[in-house]
């Protein structure tokens, strides 16, 4: 039965299809537009479709092609030789990624983006990396914004925003398997694989799994849980009808692993993320019309202190745009936006507390002249918060605990850019944006041990300024192209978490800990990078300087390190990469040296804040990759090449890897 | 199956060994003699099939494109020489194959087996236009200067970098449309 019926159900398929007419291109294609202009495409940076060399911001992406010459096998390292991107890795699938500095643990300010759907947490404010549904092998690029993109995407678009785009099922036919093992008994796989109808109908389906072994041996505090990776993943497009498409993607994944909190301590973790995106694009005579409707669960469940708390996060999030092209020299996009995002737990929270922001937006491109374009975009987000449940009482805080509470935050962007010869781009660009606390800043309510900790529902904001000038030029003698970016950055009230503020111990014996707002933060830096390829070589070198002043006083921040963003940005990063390509060989190499910083960790015995300093540290990728069959691909990845074990935050020592890949295309 | 000439525009047709001598000497004889002109590449022809991608009738398989040329002018006949030298059997962009089709401006009317223009130098802008209007094709050239006037939609050029510029009054008067995506990231006069 089961070998008739599935004819039957292609064939049923096929006559429904073949009734209609000859599809049209989709509203953004990648791949062709990527042909067509030689380089990649990206809608990230304004909403409308542009070549990355014109942009009005300073962004980087990370090709495909990149990815697979890096080795990586999850997505931080794959972003670790990225100019003015600082990857920390507390433990084997633990990582904080940061741009431009101010890396914290968790690393609350980027914002990263799978398809569009958020996939950065508000719960705890946080991107669980391991968790994003996708394979290595479905990711188109990775697309990095340096700098605030807040009218765009909203609250937390503050440092960056990282875009993982994969490929489109309905127009590229991704067929692989990939197995990767090695040290730290690391065991990985992954398979994905499409099946089309042409220019009707693709579907891809994707699993990947990790097992290994956490880092041993150096750190008391490490509490012996081993990482345990596990993510299934399905994207639906259907071209509905000439210039209407439909994409569905859903996924499912979960994560066992100790996570190194912003407390400074490791907390035997398991998540659970849970998703469903459904997107409509309709070419139209008003434009691009966009509709997105997209629901993330979130389970988390931890042990701290012996004691355990979990709780459930729901994002409901509908979107609606119209990008439209008003006559030659003006581009106008229109958004609104409806979040409902809440937490619930009777141990964390105390019963329900959730926010509601609706935003409305506007982007303005104006060709002022075939060589000048100013790009300024606004955002207004309106949140409401509020608690369903009992009351608690917080020592030291008078009347209800839990209020409801009311943000209205504008942010912009505006940028010039100036093609000031065929050589030269030059963008000069400011932005506003909004850092918005996370739910358990908000709300988080808990005694645990000796310890009471508590959000803090009357939590500001914090916003960011940012000022930036940018210079491209290309360097046809060299193959290569050039970048300068020179930014200047203003954070007020820097967001301290319940876990991350400080301690006060109080007369009954018991230890306090509130969230609460810190003085200001300055940054000021810049980088420069040079890119190219010639032949069968290609190379990249970069410097990036992040200086970073925080105007809260040093007494203060002793007690409460987590947001010293000053102590934690390393200043000097140089990044050598090069690689060769010959025959059926492909071999690339990658030096990362960095600064010092100062990070913490806890003491459990006497619940004191110590500071580590990670010292300066070099670190070299290699890859050697050897293709077997024009299917089949085997390599060897060394990360860490130069050191056996390094000290690369507070958490555990990263060690020496040796990884064996096998990837089969087909 | 594509479509083939249904009878001889050029001696070239009779002649094919010769023509063919010459046109393989053809970018050398350019290079040397008119190195200011402009000269298609397989470069440009490859974007142009990609421009047809986004136009609303995007074709695929295999496709006729008309070259066109004026015998009145003795760079128009090379530069249309070179541009089926760069075409060689076959342009292949993706699921699209381009396949020229020589055409002397005179007879474009005369001829329906081709889906779109590409314009040389030195062409009569009327004929031409009224072609493009009448049988809605979309038409492509390195001149931009028959892009600004109208007769043709879209200028390409693909060094030192891509460049595509479109007249989307005219294309709107030929009734082509291209996709907004397209037409957002390309200079639109």
């Amino acid at each position: 039965m089961k070998t008739r019926g599935l004819p039957l159900v292609f064939a049923v398929a096929g006559i429904l299809f073949a009734q209609r007419d000859r599809a049209r291109a989709q509203s953004v294609e990648y791949g062709a537009l990527e042909q067509l202009f030689g380089e990649p495409v990206t809608i990230s940076a304004t909403g409308k479709p542009q070549r990355v060399s014109e942009v009005p911001a300073d962004m980087d992406i990370v090709t495909a092609d990149d990815i697979r010459r890096s080795g990586a096998i999850n997505i931080p390292d794959a972003l670790r030789f990225v100019a003015g991107i600082d990857v920390r890795r507390y433990g084997e699938a633990d990582a904080a990624v940061s741009i431009r500095g101010n890396n914290t643990a968790l690393s609350p300010r980027v914002l990263v983006l799978l398809d569009g759907r958020q996939v950065y947490q508000d719960d705890y404010g946080l991107t669980v990396w391991p968790l994003i549904p996708v394979a290595m092998e479905d990711i188109r690029q990775i697309e990095v914004i340096k700098g605030p993109n807040a009218a765009l995407y909203g609250f937390n678009a503050v440092s960056g925003v990282i875009n993982i785009v994969t490929y489109d099922p309905l127009h590229d036919l991704i067929n692989a398997v990939r197995v990767d093992g090695g040290t730290q008994d690391t065991a990985r796989g992954e398979a994905t694989t499409t099946f089309q109808i042409p220019g009707r109908l693709g579907v891809r389906v994707s699993a990947e799994g990790l097992r290994s072994r956490e880092y041993v041996g150096t750190d008391a505090l490490s509490t012996g849980e081993q990482p345990r990776v596990g993510n299934v993943a399905a994207d639906v497009r259907l071209q509905v009808a000439p210039g209407i498409e439909w994409d569905l993607s859903a996924s499912l994944g979960s994560l066992q692993t100790q996570t190194f909190a912003d407390d400074g301590l490791f907390i035997p973790s398991r998540f659970q993320a849970n998703s469903l995106h459904s997107r409509l694009a309709a070419e139209t005579g008003i434009g691009l019309l966009q509709f997105d409707v997209y629901r993330n669960e979130n389970r988390y469940s931890a042990d701290i202190l012996s004691d355990a708390i979990g709780w459930r996060e729901d994002v409901t999030v509908a979107q609606a745009s119209d990008l439209v092209k008003l006559g030659p020299n003006h581009t106008v996009r229109v958004a609104l936006e409806y979040r409902d995002n809440s937490v619930a737990s009777l141990e964390a929270f105390n019963g329900r507390l959730g926010y509601r922001i609706a935003s409305a937006s506007a982007m303005w491109d104006w060709q002022i002249t075939p060589g000048l374009s100013l790009v300024n975009a606004i955002r207004i987000d309106d949140l409401q918060l509020s608690h369903d449940g009992a009351q608690v009482s917080v020592p030291g805080v008078t009347g209800t605990f839990y209020h409801d509470a009311s943000l209205v935050e504008p942010s912009f962007n505006s940028g010039l850019v100036w093609k000031a010869s065929e050589h030269d781009t030059i963008r000069l660009s400011a932005a506003r944006a909004t850092q918005l606390p996370s739910l358990v800043d908000f709300g988080f309510t808990g005694p645990a041990g000796a310890l009471i900790i508590a959000g803090n529902p009357g939590l500001q904001p914090s916003t960011v300024m940012n000022y930036e000038l940018d210079w491209d030029r290309t360097l046809p003698p060299l193959a290569s192209t050039v970048r300068l970016a020179l930014f200047h950055e203003d954070t007020s009230q820097v967001i301290g978490s319940p876990f991350g503020s400080g301690f006060t111990f109080l007369p009954t014996g018991q230890i306090l800990e509130v969230a609460r707002n810190f003085g200001d933060s300055h940054e000021s830096g810049g980088a420069i990078a040079l890119k190219g390829h010639s032949g069968e070589f290609r190379w990249d070198v970069s410097y990036a300087l992040a200086v970073v002043h925080d105007d809260t006083p040093r007494a203060v921040l002793q007690q409460a390190p987590s947001v010293s963003l000053q102590r934690q940005t390393p200043t000097h990063a140089v990044v050598v990469g090069l690689g060769w390509t010959h025959d059926r060989w492909e071999i690339d190499g990658h030096a990362r040296w960095q600064s010092h910083f100062e990070d913490y960790r806890i003491d459990p015995a006497s619940l004191s804040t110590n500071q580590v300093t990670v010292p300066n540290y070099l670190t070299v990728n290699l890859r050697v990759a050897y293709r077997l069959t024009d299917h089949v691909t085997l390599a060897l990845t060394a990360e860490q090449l130069n050191q056996h074990r390094l000290i690369e935050s507070a958490g555990l020592r990263t060690e020496r890897a040796f990884l064996v890949s096998a990837t089969a295309r087909f | 199956m594509v479509p083939s000439p249904k009878r001889g525009l050029l001696p070239c047709r009779r002649w094919r060994t010769f023509c063919l001598s010459a046109s393989l000497a053809l970018p050398f004889a350019f290079a040397a003699a008119a190195s200011d002109l402009p000269v298609l590449t397989p470069q440009d022809l490859r974007i142009a099939g990609q421009v047809l991608h986004f136009t609303s009738a995007a074709p695929t398989g295999p496709f006729q494109i008309a070259v066109v040329y004026s015998k009145d002018s003795a760079s128009s006949h090379d530069e249309a020489l070179a541009a089926m030298q760069a075409f060689g059997t076959g342009i292949t962009v993706g699921s699209l194959v381009l396949h020229p089709l020589l055409l002397e401006e005179a007879a474009l009317a005369g001829r329906e087996d081709y889906g779109a223009l590409l314009l040389m130098a030195g062409v009569s802008p009327g004929p031409v236009r009224a072609i493009v209007q009448q049988r809605h094709l979309p038409c492509l050239t390195i001149h931009e200067a028959s892009v600004r006037d109208g007769t043709c939609l879209v200028a390409i050029r693909s060094a030192p970098t891509v460049s595509i510029v479109l007249n989307q009054e005219a294309a709107e008067l030929a009734g082509v449309h291209f996709a907004t995506a397209f037409r957002m990231m390309v200079r639109e006069l």
